[in-house]
């Protein structure tokens, strides 16, 4: 090729580059660093995209940021022992291009609160509060044992896996959620239309309350739990394989098939199921 | 510049401003003030400071706290026993709700609670753009609920249809707990739901509108 | 709505969870708290301008009215007590905070101020009709701490200017000057916001 046909051809492939730049200009990825003592807060408000937070080693924070184009920005600080992390859009934005995807590492001993728009939460291993905010997009809460988890989401599922210790409040308008292994002083599970499934045995002598509109109410328990029981559905039915022992809640309006009372060991947490018109099972595991 | 034809011996703007600090807010002074009567830039500056004023008397508490924050004024008090701990009584269960008790009485204190949401949107809003052509129904006629999803569509109109289905989703469950209650007032689970509808719609506002998120 | 009147759960006004709550009653402290916690987060908020402290100064007003909950008689509304309460730990706190972040008394100290100077012979629109209350709210965050404080405690939450002096250890007429420096102060970002806003269109 001549030295003119080259020329030529490197013009031609800078001008594709240069037309194709706008499908690749992503705004750059951001890290942030920080240095916390125990107890910190950190702080992530983002509109859209997903957040998954990590507790890591060491008293660092580090937050990544993966903004989906240049019209939307990651703001980051510190106040003392205080981080927060917020997206905003720069111009008027609209779909992906305002998302940012966060991944954060954190220590395990540090609070951490999210506040979601659109995306999916993920939040493992902390030690610290954990209290989540979603509008849409589900929320994954894994291995917490910080003393209180909060979730609120209005559309979306929550799944909490093997939170144990905690003041546990999870509530959906629109999405299930789904209990495996949670155990507190309080847990409470409310939805309007979803379904609530818990697994795991009521440990701790905790008071437990899981209630809906419409959807389904199943739990699942060890035999070995140790559980005072009550289930109604105002219109739907309650279907009962688990063994308990008639107890006297002289207070309970007993309706046949549509409420269960009953005692399992020495009924040291109080469970209490409440639907409207869904249907509550409680079975064996 | 003060306006041609102002009484030399009234104080000059200068002047005026000084005072300015001490006379606002004190009824008549301002007002018989000689200066302010012939001069229209200062009138002008204590119509805008006035205004600043009445406007701030009008902003509501708006923001919320971390839900974290009670959860460690709780952690606090049961430590120093100022909170009695253990297994919270079965409320919900005990038939000793007084007979006079109205649920709706009850869900008009919450109702408040979704009213001061409400207000909140009218006063950190403009007001609402037209509403345009959906091929959807609208979650509800509460025009309460119709304000929510015009806040919710100017801030993120791709979550408006995700509000309405959940409006209509609660409106149902306020609606049936209601019609039961009404049917037998004596039962306990119903007013329970109430409650538990009402929080629920409560939250549905309270996320819309406390929204940090820009 | 009156105290009497103020319904927190089914048949519980906010007078009887406070007698309950001076027994100890968890579920009366957290109705109590979900009452109020709005209004002390917003003051706390609108004071120090920043979520972080604000949230540790509510979480200390709460603590320290519950702590003193039995020495609550009803002589005033608990709504005031716990407003009084919430200005006064804020209050503290920013005079712990220390002269390199923030000085009280050096905020009370009168200022020299060319912001009249410049107004004076000019002739702008005026601001009524014109603000948006969300620009007020950010325009008020940007004050500086000291205009701030005045400002939100005498315009906002609405204590007279002795109640102000006291609580800040100045004179009334210092009250006074500060309280028209913050107006002042505002009436140029709320101008300067307005100009924004009109040369976009």
């Amino acid at each position: 090729m001549s030295e003119k046909a080259r020329t030529a051809w490197a013009g031609r492939l800078v001008a594709i580059a240069l037309l194709a730049a706008p499908v690749f200009s992503h705004a750059q990825k951001k890290e942030f660093k920080y240095t916390v003592t125990p107890g910190a807060t950190v702080t992530i408000v983002n509109q859209r995209g997903n957040v998954t937070v990590r507790a890591a080693a060491g008293r660092q924070v580090v937050i990544q940021a993966s903004p989906a184009s240049d019209r939307v920005e990651v703001d980051a600080a510190q106040t003392g022992n205080r981080i927060t992390a917020r997206s905003h859009m720069l111009q008027k934005a609209t779909g992906d291009e305002v998302r940012v995807d966060y991944d954060v590492q954190l220590p395990a001993d540090a609070n951490i609160s999210v506040d979601s728009g659109s995306g999916e939460v993920r939040i493992e291993n902390m030690r610290g509060s954990v209290t989540v905010v979603s509008e849409e997009g589900q929320v994954h809460v894994t291995g917490a044992a910080g003393g209180f988890v909060q979730v609120q989401s209005v559309n979306s599922g929550i799944a909490l896996n093997n939170v144990q210790k905690s003041r546990v409040q999870a509530t959906s308008t629109g999405g299930a959620i789904i209990l495996n292994a949670v155990a507190g002083p309080s847990v409470t599970a409310k939805t309007t239309s979803g379904a609530i499934t818990f697994t795991g045995d009521f440990a701790g002598g905790g008071n437990y309350t899981f209630s809906n509109h419409s959807g389904d109410i199943n739990v699942t328990m060890p035999t070995s739990a140790s559980v005072d029981l009550t289930a109604r559905s105002v219109n739907g039915t309650v279907e009962n394989d688990f063994p308990l022992q008639k107890a006297a809640h002289a207070a309970f309006q007993m309706k046949e098939g549509k409420s269960l009372a009953g005692v399992s060991n020495s009924g040291a947490s109080s469970v209490e199921l409440k639907s409207f018109s869904g249907r509550i099972r409680v079975k064996k595991q | 510049m003060n306006e041609v034809g102002e009484n030399k011996e009234s104080m000059n703007c200068a002047e005026f401003h000084k005072e300015l600090p001490y006379l606002i807010g004190e009824g008549d002074k301002l007002e018989h003030s000689a200066h302010l009567q012939g001069c229209a830039n200062c009138r002008e500056l204590v119509a805008d400071l006035q205004y600043i004023a009445d406007q701030a008397k009008l902003l509501l508490p708006m923001h919320d706290p971390n839900p974290r924050v009670w959860n460690n004024i709780q952690t606090s008090l049961e430590r120093e026993g100022v909170i009695a701990g253990g297994r919270s009584p079965r409320l919900g269960l005990t038939p000793s709700r007084p007979s006079r008790w109205n649920p709706m009485v009850w869900a008009g204190g919450l109702a408040a609670a979704l009213l001061l949401a409400i207000t909140l949107m009218q006063t950190n809003q403009s007001p609402p753009p037209a509403a345009p052509e959906s091929n959807t129904a609208e979650a509800a006629v509460d025009p309460n609920d119709q304000q929510l999803l015009a806040a919710v569509e100017q801030r993120s109109p791709a979550l408006k249809q995700v509000y309405a289905a959940n409006l209509r989703s609660v409106n149902a469950y306020i609606a049936d707990a209601k019609r039961t209650l009404e049917q037998d007032p004596g039962d306990d689970g119903a007013r329970e739901h109430l409650r538990e509808a009402y929080a629920q719609k409560a939250m549905l506002y309270e996320v819309a509108t406390n929204r940090s998120l820009e | 709505m009156t105290q009497a009147k103020k319904t927190l759960v089914p048949g519980l006004t906010e007078a009887e969870a406070i007698e309950r709550a001076k027994a100890g009653d968890a579920a009366s402290f957290e109705a109590l708290y979900a009452l109020h916690k709005r209004r002390v987060y917003s003051l706390c908020l609108r004071m120090v301008g920043n979520t972080a402290e604000a949230e540790d100064l509510a979480q200390e007003a709460f603590l320290q009215l519950f702590r003193k909950i039995g020495t609550f008689r009803g002589e005033s509304a608990f709504s005031t007590w716990l407003h009084r309460l919430s200005v006064n730990v804020v209050l503290m706190h920013l005079r712990k905070k220390g002269l390199n972040e923030v000085s009280l008394d050096e905020m009370m100290e009168p200022q020299q101020e060319d912001g009249p100077k410049k107004d004076i012979g000019a002739r702008d629109n005026v601001l009524a009709g014109s603000i948006d209350r969300v620009n007020l709210e950010r325009c008020i965050e940007s004050l500086p701490p000291g205009y701030r404080i005045i400002f939100v405690l005498h315009d906002i939450e609405g204590y007279e200017h002795n109640e102000i002096a006291e609580m800040m250890g100045c004179s009334i007429g210092n009250s006074k000057s500060q309280l028209h420096k913050a107006r002042m102060k505002l009436r140029d970002l709320l101008r300067l916001s307005k100009a924004e806003k009109a040369s976009r269109k």
